[in-house]
C-alpha cells in the first residue's frame, strides 16, 4: 500500500463533463453553454438555471482571465499531487465568459502573493500520474 | 400557533475526547450523549420520539430508537447539505417537529469518531475532480479562497481573524474541559505560528475531536414542568441565497458566509431577526462556528453583528469579543478553536448554557443567545435562543 495514488483528473462518472476533459486533451478549453438560451453553465450542472433546458453545447473559450482569489498551500495534504508545496492555487474569472475556474499557478515564485485582478493565461499540463491533462495558469507577464 | 418561543431546549450533553480515542466508534458515544442529555432534562430516554441530525452519518432515528427502546418513533430527519452548516438547522427541525405537533420530545445530535469519519486525512469524501487536481482538497482550501478575497478585496483587516482567536483562547482559560485550558495564547504566538493554508495560521483552524453532543427539544408548555431553565427557540432558519451554493466556486456573495440576503430579499440572518423580533444590536451573546477564523468573521458580518469591510477592524477587538464586559462576547467556552470540535454542536450547547447561567464565562444577564452554524457551506443555519423574559 505504498504506491502513490493517481491524481483524480478526468470526467465525472456520469460522463456529463467528458467534453471538457476531451477538450483539454485536444488543447482547447470547452465549457458548457445552454443550447437553448446561451447562458454559460458552471461545470457539473446538468440543467440551465435560466431557461430549464437540459441542452448544453460545449463552447470554446480563450483561457484568459484575471485572478478572482487565491490560496497558498504549505502542508502536503495530497501525496499524489505532482506539484510540491508551497504552491498557489488561483480562482480565475475568465475574460470571455462569466465563469470561474480553479487551477495551480505555475511558472511563478510561490512565495510571492499574486494580486487579485492580475491577468493570467492558461496552460495545459499532463501530470505523469494522471490519466487526463489539467488546466493550470501563469501570470500574463510571464507568458 | 406562533413558532417563536413555542419549543425549548431542556437537556444538553457535550462529550468530547481527544481525536482518535473513542473506544468503540460513534454509536456508543451518541447514545451516551443522548442518555446524559435526557438525565439533564429529567426525562426518560424511553419518552424520546424524534431524532434529528446533520452532515450525514449512519446513526438514523430508527437505529437509535431501537437501541434506546423508545415507546414510539414519530420523527427522523437529516439536514441535507452543508456539513456543519446544517447544525443549527437540526435544532430548528427538532423544534419544527414539536411545534407542529408531529413529535413531543426530539433530540438533535451529532457524533464523530475519527475511526469512522477519516477526517484527519484530506477530504476525499467531499472534494471531486473539479477540485483535487488543483491541490484543493480540504475545507481549509475552499474557505481560504473566500477568506483571501474577504481580506484583499473587501478590506476586512487580518486582525479581525486574530482577535476572534485570541478571545476564544481567553475564554478557554476559564473552561477546564477546553483543549486550550491552561494554554493562553498571545498575539505574538499567533503571528509566529506556521501557515497551514494561507491566509490561515495554525491557530485559525478548528480542532478535531471524537465526541457526541445532544440537545433535547420539547414544547414550551412541557419545558416549564422540567427542572432545567428552558432555552426557548425564538427563531431558527436554514438555507442559502439563490445563486450561492454548489456552483463550483461560481457563487454570488462569494465572500459572505451564506447567511446574507439574496434575490428574494431575505436570507438566514434576516429571517432570524425578523422571526424573533430582535435586532442584531440587541443580542446578548453569540456562539459563532469557526471551522476557520475568517469564515466566522464573515458570519458576524452577514448577521449585521459586525460592520463590513475595513470598519470590521475597529469592532473586532479582543476587548469587544471577550466576556463578561465586551460589547459582543463570542464563543464563551472557547469555541471550535480553543474548546473542542464535534462538528460545531458544542457551540449550541454553550449558547444554551448562557441562557441557563452555567457558562464558564457567564454573562450577568442573558435574554438572547445566538448560535450561528457552519459558515461558507452550501447550506447554512442559525438558531436564536431566549430566556423566559424574552418571550
Amino acid at each position: 500500500m505504498t504506491a502513490v495514488e493517481r491524481l483524480p483528473a478526468g470526467p465525472a462518472p456520469d460522463g456529463g463533463d467528458t467534453f471538457f476533459w476531451e477538450g483539454l486533451r485536444n488543447g482547447r478549453l470547452l465549457l458548457p453553454r445552454c443550447g437553448s438560451c446561451g447562458t454559460w453553465r458552471p461545470l457539473g450542472r446538468v440543467l440551465c438555471a435560466t431557461c430549464w433546458s437540459f441542452d448544453a453545447d460545449p463552447a470554446e473559450v480563450a483561457p484568459r482571465g484575471t485572478i478572482y482569489s487565491w490560496v497558498r498551500t504549505r502542508r502536503a495534504f495530497m501525496p499524489e499531487l505532482d506539484v510540491a508545496v508551497p504552491y498557489v492555487t488561483v480562482l480565475v474569472a475568465l475574460r470571455d465568459a462569466p465563469v470561474r475556474l480553479l487551477g495551480i499557478l505555475v511558472d511563478a515564485d510561490p512565495e510571492t502573493d499574486p494580486a487579485i485582478g492580475a491577468e493570467v493565461g492558461g496552460v495545459i499540463q499532463h501530470p505523469a500520474n494522471a490519466d487526463w491533462p489539467v488546466l493550470r495558469w501563469h501570470l500574463a507577464e510571464a507568458a | 400557533m406562533s413558532f417563536r418561543g413555542a419549543a425549548a431546549v431542556v437537556g444538553v450533553a457535550d462529550i468530547h475526547l481527544r481525536r482518535g480515542t473513542a473506544p468503540a466508534g460513534e454509536r456508543p458515544l451518541i447514545l451516551q450523549a443522548i442518555l446524559t442529555a435526557c438525565a439533564d432534562a429529567g426525562i426518560s430516554a424511553r419518552d424520546l420520539d424524534g431524532f434529528t441530525s446533520y452532515a450525514g452519518g449512519d446513526h438514523s432515528g430508527p437505529v437509535l430508537a431501537a437501541e434506546l427502546g423508545v415507546r414510539e418513533l414519530r420523527w427522523s430527519s437529516m439536514v441535507w447539505g452543508g456539513g456543519g452548516g446544517g447544525s443549527a438547522a437540526a435544532i430548528g427541525a427538532a423544534a419544527a417537529a414539536v411545534v407542529s405537533g408531529q413529535a413531543d420530545c426530539v433530540v438533535a445530535f451529532r457524533g464523530m469518531a475519527q475511526s469512522e469519519t477519516g477526517r484527519l486525512g484530506y477530504a476525499k469524501y467531499y472534494f471531486d475532480h473539479n477540485y483535487l487536481p488543483h491541490g484543493v482538497a480540504t475545507p481549509a482550501h475552499v474557505t481560504a479562497l473566500r477568506t483571501q478575497r474577504l481580506l484583499a478585496a473587501d478590506g476586512v483587516p487580518r486582525s479581525a481573524m486574530r482577535n476572534l482567536v485570541l478571545a476564544n483562547y481567553a475564554h478557554a482559560q476559564q473552561n477546564p474541559v477546553a483543549a486550550g485550558y491552561g494554554r493562553p495564547l498571545d498575539a505574538e504566538t499567533y503571528d509566529a505560528s506556521p501557515y497551514i493554508v494561507e491566509p490561515y495560521h495554525l491557530y485559525d483552524c478548528s480542532r478535531e475531536n471524537d465526541g457526541a453532543v445532544a440537545l433535547i427539544v420539547v414544547s414550551a408548555e412541557r419545558a416549564r414542568e422540567l427542572p432545567a431553565t428552558p432555552a426557548y427557540v425564538l427563531a431558527a432558519a436554514q438555507g442559502a441565497p439563490g445563486g450561492y451554493a454548489e456552483l463550483n466556486e461560481n457563487d454570488d456573495h462569494y465572500t459572505s458566509s451564506g447567511f446574507v440576503s439574496g434575490p428574494s430579499g431575505s436570507g438566514v440572518a434576516s429571517r432570524i431577526w425578523a422571526r424573533a423580533g430582535v435586532k442584531p444590536g440587541e443580542v446578548d451573546v453569540v456562539q459563532v462556528y469557526e471551522n476557520f477564523s475568517g469564515p466566522a468573521v464573515a458570519s458576524l458580518i452577514d448577521h449585521g453583528l459586525c460592520p463590513p469591510g475595513p470598519a470590521a477592524g475597529a469592532f473586532m477587538t479582543v476587548e469587544n469579543l471577550t466576556a463578561p464586559s465586551g460589547r459582543l462576547p463570542v464563543n464563551t467556552s472557547g469555541g471550535n478553536i480553543a474548546d473542542s470540535f464535534v462538528n460545531g454542536m458544542g457551540l449550541a450547547v454553550e449558547a444554551v448554557r448562557q441562557i441557563r447561567g452555567t457558562s464558564p464565562n457567564q454573562l450577568e444577564t442573558v435574554d438572547t443567545s445566538l448560535y450561528i452554524g457552519g459558515p461558507m457551506a452550501p447550506l447554512v443555519s442559525s438558531v436564536l435562543f431566549g430566556s423566559e423574559r424574552s418571550l
